[in-house]
């Protein structure tokens, strides 16, 4: 993995005040080609990614070998699986297939599950954040959560977007002011909230409550972002707006999505990731999953054929 | 429990329309053959009039890929049968039209003064037409990768023949100019023919892209 590269998570939060630098925010378009010189010369990589010519800098998250039981329960099976950086990931698979837990793992959100064991490696930016040093805390704020049913705090507008900040000990209220907005515009819901910001959250719609649980998250720049079926309580002109939304923030973000709509999955994702009985089945870049998948299990799920 | 059973019906009347579609092109080029051959009036009728039943199916067919588009959304293998099944009959129809062409043209040769009969080696390509458009639409119906790729070797024989037919022809214009005529009609028949294999071919090329998935598949 390139180091210099290599984005230091208590680093990052000790710098969270700041802006991004402009080297990560700009993303330079890249052609295949040199993609592939790229790959060349930075050596070996995880073989399903390497066809589509991806260095290592431009991994954000590695999941290997991961084992997770709850109790005597097998839910997760030898899961390996290369999350790309600034890309939207997308996990499908039938219910109880273990897709949500696996999405729960990368914020170490199964620890609150006392009959919960892991075993293996999650690796973002290439720290592994299964390791017991990990600061579980710190860890959340770079892995931010979009959650099925929005769940905003029972606050204002503006505070909902200021606590988590203020939870890190941000205290200057011109860069608090700044970081509402710019997250509130990034998550499309300023234009409709400006002139309310001391309103209660509660009172926005659900589509504006689960863009506001998005610009929450965002606020606390998180390198990561894990969404769980984020529209599913959803309208469709709602779920357009997010799914917009979805495509805008992956010039700064990472995002996995859980869904249970294929539509859903074809129309954000670049890859995709089929669960079934707590293994992954296949991965693949999402026009190849919806095209042409490999596996006959792939193809009989997403065309309906079981489910 | 069996799932999609609406969805699955409906792929399979989808198929069916296909068949039908092709064996009515098949027909047609059987009877463009024999008017050829024999330079028989009701043979070219019964095609120039069965083309527009032709085109009815392939509108059909056509809104049907299309409904179930919307309706269905379909991924995966039933997105590649469903486009594939698009192109295909686009295909099918421009077949249709040659072999009607062919029996227009047929008809003027009787209209003529001086009539001469098909040179051989039209025969010989609507021989080999024949044969590969009946495999070719053998390859759509048993989904045959094997079969679709020995259409495409068949090609190269119906555009060698008609290559020569380029050549022999205006030597026969040029020895018997009092049927050039006629001539002129047989060479527009060979270049009809030629143009039907053509699409002949592309048939098992959509073959080929349903069970691959590749797109590069016209060379």
């Amino acid at each position: 993995m390139n180091k210099e590269k290599q984005i230091d998570l208590e680093q990052a939060l000790k710098s969270s005040a700041s802006e991004r630098p402009a080297s990560e925010a700009t993303v330079k378009p890249r052609t295949a080609e040199s993609r592939q010189a790229e790959s060349r010369q930075a050596g070996p990589l995880p073989s399903e990614l390497q066809q589509e010519g991806l260095q290592p800098a431009e991994i954000m998250a590695d999941v290997k070998n991961l084992e997770l039981y709850y109790g005597d329960f097998h839910a997760l099976k030898d899961i390996n699986i290369t999350i790309p950086e600034r890309q939207v990931t997308a996990f499908i698979g039938p219910s109880g297939c273990g897709k949500s837990t696996l999405l729960r793992c990368f914020n170490r959100m199964n620890d609150l599950i006392e009959s919960c064991h892991i075993q293996g490696e999650i690796h973002i930016k290439g720290k592994n954040i299964l390791s017991p040093e990990t600061d579980v805390v710190s860890l959340r704020t770079h892995v931010g959560m979009v959650f099925q049913q929005p769940n905003p705090f029972p606050m204002s507008i503006y505070d909902n977007i200021a606590y988590g900040l203020r939870c890190q000990g941000i205290r200057d209220k011109q860069l608090i002011a700044e970081r509402v907005e710019s997250s509130l515009k990034k998550a499309a819901l300023w234009e409709e909230v400006k002139d309310h910001l001391n309103r209660s959250a509660t009172r926005l719609s659900g589509g504006q409550q689960q863009r506001l649980c998005i610009a929450r998250a965002i606020a606390l720049q998180p390198t990561l972002l894990l969404m769980d079926e984020p529209t599913s309580a959803l309208d469709p002109m709602a779920t357009s707006k997010i799914e917009d939304l979805v495509e805008e923030l992956k010039a700064d973000y990472t995002t996995i999505i859980v869904t249970h709509s294929m539509s859903q999955a074809a129309r954000v994702s670049d890859r995709t990731a089929f669960f079934l009985l707590g293994e992954i089945v296949e991965t693949g870049s999402t026009e190849q999953i919806f095209h042409k998948p490999e596996d006959p299990r792939t193809e009989a799920y997403i065309s309906g054929k079981f489910g | 429990m069996a799932q999609r059973k609406e969805y699955t019906r409906e792929l399979k009347e989808l198929h069916e329309s296909m068949i039908r579609l092709g064996s009515r092109v098949e027909t047609a080029l059987d009877l463009a053959a024999q008017a050829v051959k024999t330079c028989d009036e009701k043979n070219c009728k019964q095609v120039i009039e069965g083309d527009d039943e032709i085109d009815l199916l392939s509108e059909e067919i056509d809104r049907n890929c299309v409904l179930l588009i919307a309706r269905q959304q379909p991924v995966a293998s039933d997105l590649r049968d469903i486009t594939s099944d698009l192109k295909l009959v686009a295909d099918l129809e421009r077949m249709a039209d040659h072999a009607e062409d062919i029996c227009e043209h047929v008809l003027h040769i009787r209209e003529g003064q001086q009539r001469v009969p098909a040179p051989a080696r039209l025969l010989q390509m609507f021989q080999a037409c024949k044969n590969m458009t009946a495999r070719s639409l053998d390859a759509y119906v048993t989904r045959s990768r094997e079969q679709a790729l020995k259409v495409l070797s068949m090609d190269e024989e119906v555009d060698e023949l008609y290559h020569e037919l380029r050549r022999e022809i205006p030597e026969l214009m040029r020895e018997q100019p009092e049927l050039i005529d006629s001539y002129i009609e047989w060479l527009m028949i060979a270049k009809h023919i030629e143009r039907f294999a053509d699409h002949a071919e592309n048939v098992a090329e959509w073959v080929i892209y349903y069970l691959d998935g590749k797109f590069d598949i016209h060379g």
